[in-house]
C-alpha cells in the first residue's frame, strides 16, 4: 500500500516536470530582452536597449481583435557592495501600449511617459522600432561614487488590456496573454 | 461530550455564515453584472469566496457521509432510515439540478453565440468599410491639394512664407518641405493643432520615388483622424536632388468622430469575439460553482434534517436502554413540539418518576437494612438463641447464641426449609423437628425442650410467637435458652442443702446411740450368761459399726455440701499421683497400676489436699471397678495440653472394669447416684465439684473394648478473675 503510493507519487513528480519542460519549449517567449548596456554622455547616464518581441499567432489574433498590449520596462540601478547587502539606487519604468486601429489600418504605438505616439503600417515594423530604444537616460551621474560598482536590472512584461482578472482565473488552464522576462543585468559603467 | 458540542455548534455557524456571504456574493454578482467595471472587480473574490464555500461545503459533506455511512455498516438505529432519507433528497434535489444545470448552460452558449452573430460581423466590418470609402475621397481631396500646392513651388526663397501661404489656402494643418536624407527645407503649421510633427520615413519616401504619392490616414490619440500625404516637388527638385512635400489635413470632425466610434465597435467586437470561449467557460464554471454549492447544500442538508429527525429515537432508543440497564439518570434534550418531542417529554417524565419511586425505594431499603443491623446487633448481643423462619417455614435468621446453643453453623441454614432440615439427624434437627410440630398448632407458646445426647441431655426452654413483618408476611419468631447447666446447679443447691440438713440430723443422734449401746454392753455384760452376753455383744457391735457407718455418710454429705476454701500452690501431680498410687499398691493391688505420665507437664497451681481427694476417689473407683476382673488394670496418665494459649493438664484414670451402662453414663456426676451395691453415691459428685473448683471439668466415658474412663482437665495456671 505504501510502495503504491511511493510510485504514485513518484509519476506525480515525473509528469510535472515532464509539463514544464515541455510547456517552456511548446511556448515562446513573446518578449524576450537581449543586451542592454549603458554610457555615459554629459552627466547622465544613457543605456541601449535590444528587445527582441515574437508575437505569435495568438498575440496577433488578440491584437487585430482590438485587444490593446501593455508592454512595461522595469530598470533597477543597484549599488553592488561586496560582502555586504547590496543597495537600490533607484528605480524607473518605461511604458507603451501598442495597438491596432482597423480603421487606419496601423499598430499605434504610444509611450505613456512621453505621451508621444507612433503608428507603423505592420507589426514587424511596430515590433521592430518598440525593440530597439536608444540613449533611455537611466541616472545622474551625480547619485553615484565611481569608485564603487553598479548593475542595471532591466526586466520586460506584456500583459492584454480588457481581459478581466476573473476569466484570467477562470480560464487559468488556456495560454495566457501575459508575460514576464526574466531579468538582465548590465554593469552601469566599466 | 460538552467540548465537543460547542466545536460543533461553532462549525455550524461558521458555515451557515460561509454559506450567507456565498448567497450575498452571488446576488452581488448578478447586480454587478449591469456593471461591467463593478462586475469585473467583484467577481474575483466572490469566486474566491464561493470556492471556498464549495470545498468547505464539500468536506463537511463527506464526513458527515462518511459517518453516515459507518454508521449503517455498525447496524446503529436510525443509520438505515437516515440513508434513506439522505439519498431520497439527494437524488431528489440532484435530477433538477442537473436539468437546470442543462438546459441554462444550452440557453447561456446560445445566448453567446447569438452575440457573435456572423451577420453583425459583417455589418460592422461594412461600416468600418463604408466610413474608409467616406474618408478616400477626403484623402483624394488632400492628394489633390498637396499635388497641386507642390506644382506651386518653384523656389526655395521664402521657402517657409511660401509654404505659409499655401496651408493657409489649403485649409492643411501642416506643410513640410524635406529632402530624401529627410532633413527639414522649410516648415508651416498650425499653431492650435497641438499636433507632433512626424517625418516621414525612409519606406515613405522610396514609396513616393516610386507612385509618385503616398498617402496615409492616421489616429491621434485624442481620436481624431488625420490624413497624411507625401508627394514629390518637381520644381524645387535641381542637381538630382528631391525634395518632398508633406501636408497634414485633418478630417471632418463630424466623420473623424463617428468613424472613431466605428472603429472602437469594431475593436470592442473584436474583443468579445476573442475572449468568446473564455467567457463561455468562465460563465460556465460559475454556473457549476453555484451548482454544485446548491446540490452539496441540498445534500449536507438532507443528511442534517434526517439526522434531526432520527437523533431523538436514537436518544429515545439509549435512553431505554439506559433505563433497562438501571441508569434512571438520564435526560433526552427537547426534540421540538411535535409528535416526537412529546414522546421525548413522556420519556423524560417516566424516567423522572422511575427514579423518584426508586429513590424512595432505597431509602426503605436502607432503613430496612439499619433496622436489621440493629436487631442483628442485638441478637448477637443476646444470650438466648433466637431463630426466625418466614411464612414458608424458611429460615431466615439464625443469632450466634442459638447456632452455639445447637450447636448449628448459621450460614449452612440460611433460606433452608425447615422440613429438610429435619431429615438430618443433629441436635438441631431435633430442636426443630421438636418445635415444628408445635408451630403448626399454636401461634404461641412456651415449652421446656429435652433433646438427647449422646452422653447427655440438654434442657431448653423455647418461646414461640407468631408476628406480623412489615410486609405483613407472617414471621415465625423461636426463642430459646439452654437451661441444662441452671437446671443442674439449681440440683445441686438442692442436693447440698438436704445434705446439709442430713448432715446435721443425722450426726446429732448418733453419738447417743453409740454410747448408749456401749453402756448397755458395759452395764449387762456382768448379768448375762455367756450366750445371752454374746448376743448382747454382737447386737451393741452392730448398733456401733452401724452408728461408724452413718457417721461416716454424715460427714460425706457435709463434706458435699460445704463450699471448701481452697490454698491454691504450686504442686506436681505427677509426683502426686505417684504417692497416691502407692497408698494403693498393697500386696493385693500390687501389679495393677500402670502410670504414663508426661515429663511435660510442670508444676501447677493448685490445692493439694483437695486434688488428692480427687485421685483418692477416682482411683477408689477404679479398683472398686476392677473386683471381680480377670486381669485387673488401671491406666493413669497425663498429659500436657495447649487451648487458647492457655496450659492445661489432662489426667485419664481408665480401668478394664464393667464400664458405666447408659443411665449411669448420663448420671454419673449427680449426687446419690451409684452404682456400686456400697457406697453413698457422692463420690464423683464431689470430684466433679473439686474439678469446677480449680476451675476445669471432667467426663466419663466407656472404653471401646473393656472398662471406663475418667479424664480431669485441670489449667496449669489459675484465672486471674478466680484469684480475686
Amino acid at each position: 500500500m505504501k510502495n503504491n503510493i511511493n510510485k504514485i507519487k513518484g509519476y506525480m513528480v515525473v509528469a510535472l516536470v515532464v509539463f514544464l519542460f515541455t510547456t517552456s519549449i511548446v511556448y515562446a517567449q513573446p518578449v524576450k530582452l537581449i543586451k542592454g548596456e549603458s554610457f555615459l554622455i554629459e552627466g547622465v547616464y544613457y543605456s541601449d536597449i535590444n528587445i527582441e518581441f515574437s508575437f505569435d499567432r495568438a498575440y496577433l489574433q488578440a491584437l487585430n481583435s482590438g485587444l490593446v498590449f501593455d508592454i512595461d520596462l522595469d530598470f533597477l540601478i543597484v549599488n553592488i557592495k561586496p560582502w555586504r547587502v547590496d543597495q537600490e539606487i533607484g528605480q524607473l519604468s518605461q511604458n507603451y501600449t501598442i495597438k491596432y486601429n482597423a480603421f487606419t489600418q496601423r499598430y499605434t504605438v504610444l509611450n505613456t511617459n512621453t505621451g508621444r505616439e507612433t503608428s507603423y503600417p505592420t507589426i514587424e515594423t511596430t515590433l521592430s522600432n518598440l525593440g530597439t530604444i536608444n540613449k533611455f537616460p537611466v541616472l545622474d551621474d551625480s547619485l553615484i561614487n565611481i569608485d564603487e560598482s553598479y548593475q542595471v536590472f532591466l526586466s520586460a512584461s506584456i500583459k492584454a488590456q480588457g481581459v478581466p482578472q476573473w476569466i484570467k482565473t477562470l480560464t487559468f488552464w488556456r495560454d495566457s496573454l501575459d508575460f514576464q522576462t526574466e531579468q538582465i543585468q548590465w554593469p552601469l559603467f566599466k | 461530550m460538552a467540548t465537543f458540542q460547542i466545536k460543533q455548534k461553532i462549525t455550524k455557524r461558521f458555515i451557515f455564515l460561509l454559506l450567507g456571504l456565498s448567497a450575498f456574493s452571488l446576488l452581488a454578482l448578478m447586480f454587478a453584472s449591469d456593471n461591467p467595471e463593478e462586475f469585473n472587480r467583484l467577481q474575483t473574490p466572490i469566486l474566491m469566496v464561493n470556492t471556498v464555500s464549495f470545498f468547505v461545503l464539500f468536506v463537511l459533506v463527506a464526513v458527515s457521509g462518511r459517518q453516515l455511512v459507518n454508521d449503517y455498516k455498525k447496524n446503529k438505529l436510525g443509520a438505515k432510515l437516515r440513508l434513506k432519507m439522505t439519498l431520497v433528497f439527494g437524488m431528489l434535489s440532484v435530477i433538477p439540478i442537473a436539468v437546470v444545470f442543462f438546459f441554462a448552460t444550452n440557453f447561456m452558449n446560445k445566448g453567446i453565440d447569438v452575440w457573435f452573430d456572423a451577420e453583425v460581423e459583417t455589418g460592422l466590418t461594412n461600416a468600418l468599410m463604408l466610413g474608409r470609402s467616406a474618408l478616400d475621397e477626403q484623402i483624394q481631396e488632400g492628394l489633390f491639394k498637396s499635388t497641386n500646392m507642390s506644382l506651386k513651388l518653384t523656389s526655395i526663397e521664402e521657402i517657409d512664407q511660401q509654404l505659409h501661404t499655401l496651408r493657409e489656402s489649403s485649409l492643411a494643418l501642416e506643410l513640410l518641405v524635406l529632402n530624401r536624407e529627410l532633413q527639414i527645407i522649410g516648415q508651416s503649421t498650425q499653431t492650435l493643432s497641438g499636433l507632433n510633427p512626424r517625418l516621414p520615413t525612409k519606406a515613405e519616401i522610396i514609396q513616393v520615388d516610386s507612385k509618385q504619392s503616398w498617402t496615409n490616414l492616421d489616429a491621434s490619440s485624442e481620436g481624431a483622424y488625420l490624413i497624411r500625404v507625401l508627394v514629390p516637388i518637381l520644381g524645387l527638385s535641381s542637381n538630382e536632388i528631391p525634395l518632398y512635400l508633406q501636408s497634414i489635413f485633418s478630417v471632418d470632425p463630424a466623420l473623424s468622430m463617428m468613424a472613431e466610434s466605428v472603429e472602437q465597435t469594431y475593436a470592442k467586437y473584436g474583443r468579445l469575439t476573442f475572449l468568446r470561449i473564455p467567457l463561455q467557460y468562465s460563465y460556465m464554471f460559475t454556473l457549476a460553482l453555484v451548482v454544485l454549492l446548491a446540490l452539496l447544500l441540498t445534500i449536507y442538508g438532507s443528511i442534517e434534517f434526517s439526522k434531526n429527525l432520527v437523533e431523538p429515537i436514537e436518544s429515545l432508543e439509549e435512553g431505554t436502554r439506559s433505563v433497562a440497564e438501571g441508569d434512571l439518570d438520564i435526560h433526552i434534550p427537547r426534540a421540538g413540539k411535535d409528535e416526537i418531542g412529546i414522546l421525548v417529554n413522556s420519556f423524560n417524565e417516566m424516567v423522572k418518576k422511575l427514579a423518584s419511586a426508586q429513590t424512595e425505594a432505597s431509602e426503605s431499603r436502607k432503613i430496612i437494612e439499619h433496622e436489621r443491623t440493629t436487631l442483628q446487633a442485638i441478637l448477637s448481643g443476646l444470650s438466648a438463641g433466637v431463630i426466625v423462619l418466614d411464612e414458608r417455614q424458611n429460615i431466615s435468621l439464625i443469632n450466634p447464641a442459638a447456632s452455639v446453643i445447637l450447636n448449628v453453623d448459621t450460614e449452612q441454614h440460611i433460606g433452608c426449609n425447615v422440613k429438610n432440615i429435619i431429615k438430618t439427624n443433629d441436635l438441631f434437627s431435633q430442636f426443630i423437628s421438636k418445635t415444628v410440630s408445635k408451630i403448626e398448632h399454636n401461634k404461641t407458646w412456651r415449652e421446656k425442650i429435652t433433646l438427647d445426647l449422646a452422653d447427655s441431655t440438654r434442657e431448653i426452654m423455647c418461646s414461640y410467637k407468631e408476628l406480623l413483618s412489615s410486609t405483613n408476611s407472617a414471621m415465625l419468631l423461636l426463642v430459646f435458652e439452654d437451661i441444662s447447666d441452671f437446671l443442674k446447679a439449681q440440683q445441686e443447691a438442692a442436693w447440698s442443702d438436704v445434705a446439709k440438713h442430713m448432715a446435721h440430723e443425722i450426726k446429732n443422734p448418733l453419738t447417743p446411740i453409740q454410747l448408749s449401746a456401749e453402756r448397755l454392753r458395759k452395764r449387762y455384760a456382768s448379768m448375762l450368761k455367756a450366750d445371752d452376753l454374746d448376743f448382747l455383744s454382737k447386737a451393741t457391735n452392730t448398733i456401733i459399726n452401724q452408728v461408724e457407718l452413718m457417721r461416716d455418710m454424715a460427714n460425706a454429705f457435709g463434706e458435699f455440701a460445704k463450699d471448701p476454701e481452697l490454698q491454691f500452690e504450686k504442686l506436681d501431680l505427677n509426683q502426686l499421683l505417684n504417692e497416691a498410687v502407692s497408698l494403693f499398691e498393697d500386696e493385693k493391688n500390687t501389679g495393677y497400676f500402670s502410670l504414663v505420665l508426661d515429663n511435660k507437664v510442670k508444676p501447677m497451681e493448685g490445692d493439694v489436699k483437695r486434688i488428692l481427694q480427687i485421685l483418692n476417689n477416682l482411683l477408689t473407683n477404679a479398683v472398686d471397678a476392677i473386683v471381680d476382673v480377670q486381669k485387673p488394670k488401671i491406666t493413669i496418665s497425663t498429659k500436657l495440653l495447649t487451648r487458647q494459649d492457655r496450659a492445661f493438664v489432662e489426667l485419664s484414670v481408665m480401668d478394664n472394669g464393667h464400664g458405666f451402662n447408659k443411665k449411669a453414663l448420663r448420671s454419673a456426676f449427680e449426687p446419690y447416684f451409684t452404682q456400686k451395691t456400697k457406697g453413698t453415691g457422692l463420690g464423683l459428685a464431689i470430684v466433679k465439684k473439686l474439678v469446677s473448683e480449680h476451675n476445669g471439668w471432667i467426663r466419663a466415658q466407656n472404653n471401646p473394648n473393656q472398662g471406663a474412663c475418667l479424664t480431669i482437665t485441670l489449667p496449669t495456671q489459675r484465672e486471674q478473675t478466680t484469684h480475686s
